[in-house]
């Protein structure tokens, strides 16, 4: 009888050949890259939101149906079966420390009472606002949005806006002209939002909760650090990236606090990636015990199980990989994560070269 | 400031993503051939492949062999896909109809052919990777993500098929 294993060789080989080895494939594959990229490029552009639930937040994607918040951000109603938030047309997550609620997708960033600045900054792609320049609306935190307390101005607010955690009492204020502020609070942290419309308050009042805060924790004593989950199938360097969760931390009198959290897709992730990949090193020991300030973690779920973060330390100012070492920060390996609002609550460094992110405030 | 450069991340010489695609791309779809049984698909594997390896091409660069990650990428994405797909179609693991050829070279090739076509991909895979890549066993459940004894296990049974028809392919002669 025929020896099977033979066989196999033999006519495996055979089977091989007939296949047509012409085709170009590189060239194939950077136009699928370049398709791929364009299209989550487009996805975030048009921003409205799908919000994560246990872990997991903003994240930019197309619905146009314009509908506000349902009431009751944390009812069951308002998640997906698997725990999973869903899409909400319109509307994106805000998260302060763990409390998260959900905005219009339109509005910019800004400050909120309880640090200098209380107005719009920054628009709602993250650019920071030119003179006379507004926006539909905004969310504030009590994060410095200007070096020196501009004089109050009085009046009435001329946008809406939901605060986060400001310095409000709680309760209703009537600001004249049909123009309300209510503010409610919710797991010890107080939501304000300012609106002449009834149902938009009362929307997204209701949509206030506190959230699960995934890989982001709420509070650290001291700044993160970069850990590198390998499974059995992957390495350093097979990592691929699958998404990418945000987090930064400002510090406090005991520690640093979570001020804010958002997703970013897997076109963002690799950029990053890449961009560390081709960034000067720093030194190992270059920057230890430099910051007292601003810190970022940067977490990359692998499509493999696995996962790493990036630790980057605005004040040194570098970004460490799993392995502990430190790279210098780069365009490269600053702008696919410094976007949207994270621009108004981490000032950046002078010494980063990003025109218009961070640098700059 | 005192900056060190680490040793590891000193610059080496890579070769470029075309290059090497020109020099490995050939070998990458007769691979994928011998996975999917078909050349469109084949193409399509090694695209998928070769964009995510594109993706992180100065990591997977300097890895020892590049190929390795670019195989399991095809192999992931062949089961990946198979696994879809079988939820609306189990297939029967046995060899179905050979087609009649007088020729013997011609007739053994198209029993492996249906034996390959009728296998579960990831059995499939581990006797590409076997008897075609001259892979062994640890080096096959490495790129499967799998036990050195499902590896084995997988082989085993394709060969059990393949001795079966091949006894009958004999009684017919």
């Amino acid at each position: 009888m025929t020896d099977p294993e033979q066989t196999l060789r033999e006519h495996l080989a055979r089977l091989a050949d007939e296949v047509a080895t012409g085709a170009p494939l590189a060239q194939r594959a950077r136009a699928g890259r370049r398709r791929r990229l364009r299209g989550r490029l487009g996805t975030a552009a048009v921003a409205v939101l799908v919000v994560a639930g246990a872990g997991a937040v903003t994240v930019p994607r197309p619905d146009g149906s314009g509908a506000p918040p349902s009431p009751g951000g944390a009812t069951p109603a308002a998640r997906a079966p698997d725990g999973a938030s869903e899409v909400r047309g319109g509307y994106r997550l805000e998260v302060w420390r763990d409390l998260g609620v959900y905005v219009p997708a339109t509005w910019g960033w800004g400050g909120a009472p309880g640090a200098c600045g209380v107005f719009p900054t920054r628009g709602a792609d993250g650019h920071r606002l030119g003179e006379g320049e507004t926006v539909p609306g905004y969310v504030g935190r009590p994060v410095a949005q200007v070096p020196r307390c501009p004089k109050p101005q009085g009046g009435r607010p001329t946008v809406p806006y939901v605060w986060l955690g400001g310095h409000v009492p709680v309760g209703t204020v009537d600001l004249g002209g049909g123009w309300v502020q209510q503010t409610r609070s919710i797991g010890g942290m107080t939501v304000t939002v300012g609106s002449p419309d009834a149902h938009l308050r009362r929307s997204i009042l209701t949509s206030a909760a506190v959230i699960p805060t995934g890989p982001c924790s709420t509070t650290l004593a001291s700044p993160p650090t970069a850990d590198e989950v390998s499974t059995g199938d992957s390495s350093a360097a097979t990592f691929v990236p699958d998404r990418m969760t945000v987090c930064a931390y400002r510090p406090t009198g005991s520690g640093y606090q979570l001020v804010y959290r958002q997703d970013l897709d897997a076109g963002a992730a690799e950029a990053l990636v890449a961009g560390v990949d081709a960034a000067p090193p720093a030194g190992e020991f270059s920057c230890v015990d430099a910051s007292g300030g601003e810190w970022a973690l940067l977490h990359l779920p692998g499509e493999d199980g696995g996962s790493r973060d990036y630790v980057v330390d605005l004040s040194c100012p570098s970004i460490t990989d799993g392995t502990g070492l430190q790279h210098l920060l780069t365009p490269e390996d600053v702008v696919p994560w410094a976007v949207d609002g994270l621009n108004a609550v981490l000032d950046g460094n002078p010494l980063i070269d990003v025109p218009g992110v961070l640098i700059g405030g | 400031m005192d900056v060190r450069v680490s040793d590891r991340l000193r610059p080496v010489a890579t070769p470029s993503f075309d290059d090497w695609v020109a020099v490995r791309g050939a070998s990458l779809l007769r691979f994928a051939y011998l996975l999917t049984g078909s050349q469109s698909e084949a193409e399509d594997a090694v695209q998928g492949a070769l964009e995510r390896a594109l993706a992180s091409w100065p990591r997977v660069s300097r890895t020892e062999d590049p190929e390795t990650y670019v195989r399991r990428m095809i192999v992931n994405q062949h089961i990946s896909l198979w696994r879809r797909w079988r939820r609306r179609v189990i297939p029967v693991v046995e060899v179905r109809g050979t087609t009649p050829d007088p020729a013997d070279e011609v007739a053994g090739r198209e029993v492996v052919r249906n034996l390959c076509a009728g296998l579960p991909p990831a059995q499939r895979a581990a006797v590409v990777l076997r008897f075609y890549q001259d892979m062994d066993y640890r080096e096959i459940a490495v790129l499967l993500g799998c036990a050195e004894s499902t590896a084995r296990s997988h082989v085993h049974r394709a060969l059990q098929v393949l001795r079966r028809e091949l006894a009958k392919k004999d009684r017919d002669d």
